[in-house]
């Protein structure tokens, strides 16, 4: 579903020529952040992103861990991943991640994809897909650093986070932030989000945690949902989340340029 | 605390037992005695009932220590019957720490069959770092954890009753039943 009520700054597989809505003024640009030294992992904002966006996935299994559902998927846009690290002098930390779309300043889902206009990035920073447009290649999939997308069996189309576009657009924040009972998630402009982290990351600092910092990852211009992490000089340890994220140059010389 | 805000150092009567608070081991303990008075193991003023005290094990039967407890996915046995709560935590596990789990051949994923003297139930491992081998008067004890939100129909997979292994035994004056300390057996299923 478009959003009429927001500009288009980049629509995939889609030249200069036709050049997408951009009459409005006044668009910030927003980011979430999502402070993982606060999460408890109760999976509300799981719950609250399938209440928001209709989504009920499968049952499923446990497979040996507390993560459910176990992965992302189509029908689950979020899940919490918890990992067990210990340190070198054997202090064991549970770390907690709320693992979704990073809505990614430069999207390489969005660079990948060969359909104009499936998938799109309004002004205000939220990458979204445009279902409707979707052809169900998969090109998304591959294009993303942070192994987001994913296919529905039943339509064969590629669903994720949309950020609560809809929310947004009517000024509301996304359902995640409205239901997190720790306040570990914020949502505002980009620049409040920033300077909210770098308070958080000063007073992490000052309890002991030296490697603290905000996670806004250059290598795909910053993201619109950030981290503060306890860990910031080592994210691998939060569930792989990658250190220095690229978009794959295959994806980026494609349809898009 | 009592309304005045303040505690008591004294029992000042309706308790069955007191006045001092005092130091019991649970019915079902991995211990031979009680560490600071052998005589008196555990609460002789705790309701068991006669059949109920032949279902106690003991530790050479039941070496493992187990606690039951909630979960933040579910509450009770009520949101099992919700399918949002049950895409988040679908099916029964129990938590079982690296090094018991590595002693007796069991990987995270695997199904296991953990069984008391009064029943037993079958549930989804676990495999955690956060739960570590005990070492109890110069013992190592291991305890395993076993959330309480499964059994009978709901939107979650069907599961057993945690509850089918607890001893019925009611604390001398709440009467809040036992559930946290008993004695357990861990096997692959």
């Amino acid at each position: 579903m478009a959003m009429q009520s927001q500009d288009i700054i980049r629509r995939s597989a889609t030249n200069g020529l036709t050049p997408a809505p951009q009459a409005r003024d006044h668009q910030q640009e927003v980011a979430k952040l999502i402070d993982v030294s606060i999460c408890t992992g109760c999976k509300g904002c799981q719950v609250a992103c399938s209440e928001w966006n209709d989504l009920r996935d499968e049952v499923g299994h446990n497979v040996g861990v507390y993560d459910n559902p176990a992965d992302l998927t189509a029908e689950t846009w979020t899940v919490i991943r918890f990992d067990e690290v210990e340190d070198e002098s054997g202090r064991l930390e549970w770390l907690l991640r709320k693992e979704g779309c990073m809505h990614c300043e430069e999207p390489g889902c969005l660079k990948a994809c060969p359909s104009p206009g499936a998938i799109v990035q309004f002004a205000n920073g939220i990458v979204d897909f445009q279902s409707d447009q979707c052809i169900g290649c998969g090109y998304c999939i591959a294009g993303c650093p942070f192994d987001v997308p994913r296919i529905n069996k039943k339509d064969n189309k590629a669903y994720k986070c949309t950020l609560c576009a809809d929310r947004v657009s009517v000024g509301q924040e996304p359902a995640c932030v409205k239901t997190c009972p720790t306040g570990a998630i914020s949502f505002g402009s980009k620049a409040d989000m920033k300077d909210l982290a770098a308070t958080r990351v000063a007073e992490l600092k000052s309890r002991g945690h030296e490697g603290a910092g905000l996670y806004d990852p250059q290598g795909v211009g910053g993201t619109h949902v950030m981290y503060v992490l306890t860990h910031a000089d080592k994210p691998e340890m939060y569930h792989r989340l990658p250190k220095d994220p690229h978009i794959s140059r295959l994806c980026a010389a494609g349809k898009n340029g | 605390m009592l309304p005045e805000g303040l505690g008591r150092l004294f029992a000042c009567g309706g308790m069955s037992d007191g006045p001092f608070p005092e130091q019991y081991e649970p019915t079902e303990t991995p211990l031979a005695s009680n560490p600071l008075h052998p005589k008196v193991t555990y609460n002789p003023t705790a309701r068991v009932l006669k059949d109920d005290r032949a279902r106690m094990g003991e530790q050479k039967d039941f070496p493992y220590v187990a606690t039951t407890y909630s979960i933040t996915e579910l509450f009770r046995h009520w949101t099992k019957h919700s399918r949002l709560n049950a895409i988040a935590q679908p099916e029964q596990f129990v938590e079982i720490g690296e090094k018991l789990a590595g002693r007796l051949n069991i990987a995270a994923g695997d199904k296991v069959k953990v069984s008391s003297k009064r029943g037993y139930i079958e549930a989804k491992a676990v495999v955690t770092k956060r739960l570590r081998t005990l070492n109890v008067m110069g013992h190592d004890l291991d305890q395993i954890g076993i959330p309480c939100h499964w059994g009978f129909e709901g939107a979650t997979r069907k599961g057993f009753l945690a509850n089918t292994l607890s001893p019925a035994v009611g604390d001398a004056n709440t009467q809040t039943p036992e559930f946290k300390a008993f004695l357990v057996n861990v096997e692959k299923a």
